[in-house]
């Protein structure tokens, strides 16, 4: 049974889902029960479930992360929703110095099944205070689940299998693919999803693993590829941000011996830098490889739009970069 | 008690401090409260006095003598469903939650049958089968338990969710945040501040313009009180009130103690290299002793005996002396199980640490504290 949603539909969706099909489930966060939602993805669900169920948190971060912590250690299911990235930075002791170690600092007896959903703002001159994306620092905490899709399909499934697990999760969503919309096949089962990475599409000439909300303009250069110049690409979503799946990005550059990974944060100890490190440990042998990273430039997203357009990777780069690669011998 | 000012500078207050009598119906709770504070003490100085010569506990302890009358009291008070939270200083909160001496001792000794596997040690302990947690980050816990009384509120259950910390956590903004929210929503939630003047070294007025926190909680809508923190039988009158009054939807409600650390703030070794503080000052606490103050009068009401005293000194002596013994001989615990067990996959061991054929470790390659 599948259906056409946007990315925030999806979310919508799963949510609804969760929250209808578990009692102690709650959605908490700053205004998720206004009647847009947040950017739509809460839309609505205060007036099925109740104030007791959808519960408005204040500018509090700090303590707001912290206190759905406790709700998570003491039989609730929270389902956590921050806006904006930067701005529930209060809430990194929490999530370190708490979340992330209590489990193992209780001896494996204690868990923590919150899901917090981080939101990374892009665009409309948001500015440097309203865009950065971090799932750097999330991914590298040991113990937690830190997913970032792509797609309204695996953003449905992350959220669902989240609740079918016990260990924490991360969420992180790119607001730019919020209004993208694809299938989401609700008869396949729970998928694995916070733990894996995607093949989207096959392709022999280069291997281009990019990771989320960069998905619009490798799309876009993919096809240009394809329609110009008669590249095909193969095409990895890298999705899960705490563990992605290095073997079958090893088995792909084995095939196209090039690999773009295009990661939308800083370069230095990035995804894109974990990505092309695993190559480099697996290729134990005499195989050549050529890596090319695209990601931002050492500074902070600036407000004016000319400058917001050249900081950001765009469908142009991808394909310049893409042909390039493939033009050389490894 | 009216505290005014700094409150441990309410020095005439205190020196002429009468300990509460106990009815006749709290004699049995006084007994009770006596044997708690008289065994928590017990260890805390059998810890001090062994932590040294054996070097086998290796990891920061905050003792707690002198601040034994809370955690007696609310011992004597929670049920195992209420969840408490406390600091660094962790021992009498462990211990009154239900946290037995042997899991106590053998975490300390970084054992893998400790409360929790070696993992925590003292400063992060926690007994989660009993619902207690700790943490050394200041509030940390507060703002956690703030969530876990949140719970049981949406649960409709009368069980409450105690925080305790130190004044030092007050200078933390998240605090706040916790008493302003707990306020709005009508938590179950008793905020407990152990107010010994210091923050590590630095005094409370030295870090403070408004000096009585309860009187800054009332501001934020929080019911607050504040108390001698060395009176068993007054605390246990007071915190019997207000987790009475919480279990019934009375709202969140904050206790400041005024007490006083009379070991130093970690370790077992004196900190007067740090000149905090004046012997004065250790002099006149250790007059206001939650346990010699509290012994003296139940003897001399009769509700202790000095026999009962000897008798009882001997069931802790060897109670300390079993869990050291457990602690000394357990196994350690192995870091390639646990990693294989949390599905670490690409964790790559230290060679010198050969975990897999079970050899015990060369605990002279590992370095002190600090």
């Amino acid at each position: 049974m599948k259906k056409e949603l946007t990315y925030a539909e999806s979310i919508l969706e799963a949510q609804k889902y969760i929250l209808a099909n578990n009692s102690n489930a709650v959605l908490v966060g700053q205004l998720v029960d206004s009647p847009g939602g947040v950017f739509g993805t809460t839309k609505g669900l205060v007036d099925t479930f109740g104030s007791s169920r959808v519960i408005d948190y204040p500018p509090a971060e700090q303590l707001m992360t912290a206190s759905a912590i406790g709700m998570a250690i003491s039989g609730m299911k929270p389902i956590l929703v921050h806006q904006r990235v930067d701005f529930m930075l209060y809430s990194i002791d929490a999530i370190v110095n708490w979340l992330a170690l209590w489990n193992f600092k209780s001896g494996d007896i204690s868990e923590v099944p919150i899901l917090i959903r981080i939101i990374v703002g892009k665009g409309w001159g948001q500015g440097p205070q309203h865009s950065k994306s971090l799932h750097t620092w999330f991914g590298q905490l040991p113990d937690i689940n830190v997913v970032m899709p792509t797609n309204s399909s695996t953003a449905y499934w992350s959220i669902i299998e989240h609740f079918n697990q016990s260990k924490p999760t991360i969420m992180i969503e790119p607001r730019n693919v919020f209004g993208q919309k694809s299938n989401v096949d609700f008869a396949t089962g729970i998928p694995n999803i916070l733990n894996q990475s995607f093949i989207e599409v096959e392709g022999s000439d280069l291997t281009i693993a990019y990771v989320g909300g960069t998905r619009t303009q490798v799309y876009d250069a993919v096809s240009q590829l394809e329609s110009r110049h008669q590249i095909k690409a193969e095409v990895i979503d890298i999705n899960s941000i705490s563990n992605p799946n290095h073997e079958i990005i090893f088995t792909s550059i084995q095939k196209t011996k090039k690999i773009l990974v295009v990661d939308p944060t800083w370069s230095k100890y990035s995804v894109s830098s974990e990505i092309i490190s695993n190559i480099a440990q697996r290729n134990v042998g005499t195989s050549k490889f050529l890596f090319k990273r695209l990601n931002w430039p050492n500074s902070f997203v600036p407000m004016s739009s000319v400058l917001e357009s050249e900081f950001y990777t765009q469908t142009e780069d991808i394909v310049k970069e893409s042909l390039k690669l493939v033009s050389q011998l490894p | 008690m009216k505290f005014e000012f700094p409150p441990h500078a309410n020095l005439d207050l205190l020196e002429n401090y009468i300990f509460e009598n106990p009815h006749e119906s709290e004699q049995t709770t006084a007994l009770n409260l006596w044997k708690f504070i008289f065994r928590l003490r017990s260890h805390q100085l059998a810890l001090i006095k062994e932590y040294h010569p054996l070097d086998e506990m290796r990891c920061p302890i905050h003792f707690c003598i002198g601040q034994e009358a809370v955690p007696a009291v609310l011992s004597e008070v929670l049920l195992d469903e209420d969840f408490l939270f406390s600091n660094h200083r962790s021992h009498g909160y462990f211990l009154s939650k239900g946290g037995s001496a042997d899991k106590l001792y053998l975490e300390l000794f970084g054992k893998k049958e400790g409360a929790n596997g070696g993992r925590a040690g003292s400063q992060e302990i926690s007994c989660p089968q009993k619902n207690f947690f700790s943490g050394a980050i200041l509030t940390g816990t507060t703002s956690i338990a703030v969530g876990v009384a949140h719970s049981m509120k949406l649960q409709g259950t009368k069980n409450i969710s105690v925080s305790t910390c130190g004044d030092g956590a007050t200078d933390e903004g998240a605090f706040w945040e916790a008493l302003n929210f707990s306020a709005v929503n009508n938590l179950p939630i008793l905020f407990i501040v152990e107010n010994n003047n210091f923050a590590t070294f630095k005094p409370y007025n030295e870090r403070f313009k408004k000096f009585n926190i309860a009187e800054k909680a009332e501001a934020f809508g929080v019911s607050s009180k504040i108390l001698f923190g060395n009176d068993p039988i007054q605390l246990h009158r007071e915190i019997c009130k207000s987790v009475s009054s919480l279990r019934n939807g009375g709202g969140p409600e904050l206790i400041e103690t005024v007490t006083y650390r009379m070991n130093s703030h970690v370790g077992p070794e004196s900190d007067e290299v740090n000149q905090y503080r004046t012997s004065d000052d250790l002099n006149l606490w250790g007059k206001l002793c939650p346990l010699k103050r509290f012994q003296d009068l139940l003897v001399s009401e009769s509700i202790l005996s000095r026999e009962f005293v000897s008798a009882y000194s001997e069931i802790v002596n060897q109670e300390i002396m079993d869990s050291f013994k457990v602690a000394r001989e357990g196994a350690w615990p192995v870091l390639s199980e646990i990693m294989q067990y949390r599905n670490q996959t690409d964790y790559s061991l230290n060679e010198v640490r050969n975990s897999h054929l079970n050899k015990v470790v060369n605990l002279d390659s590992i370095p002190g504290p600090y």
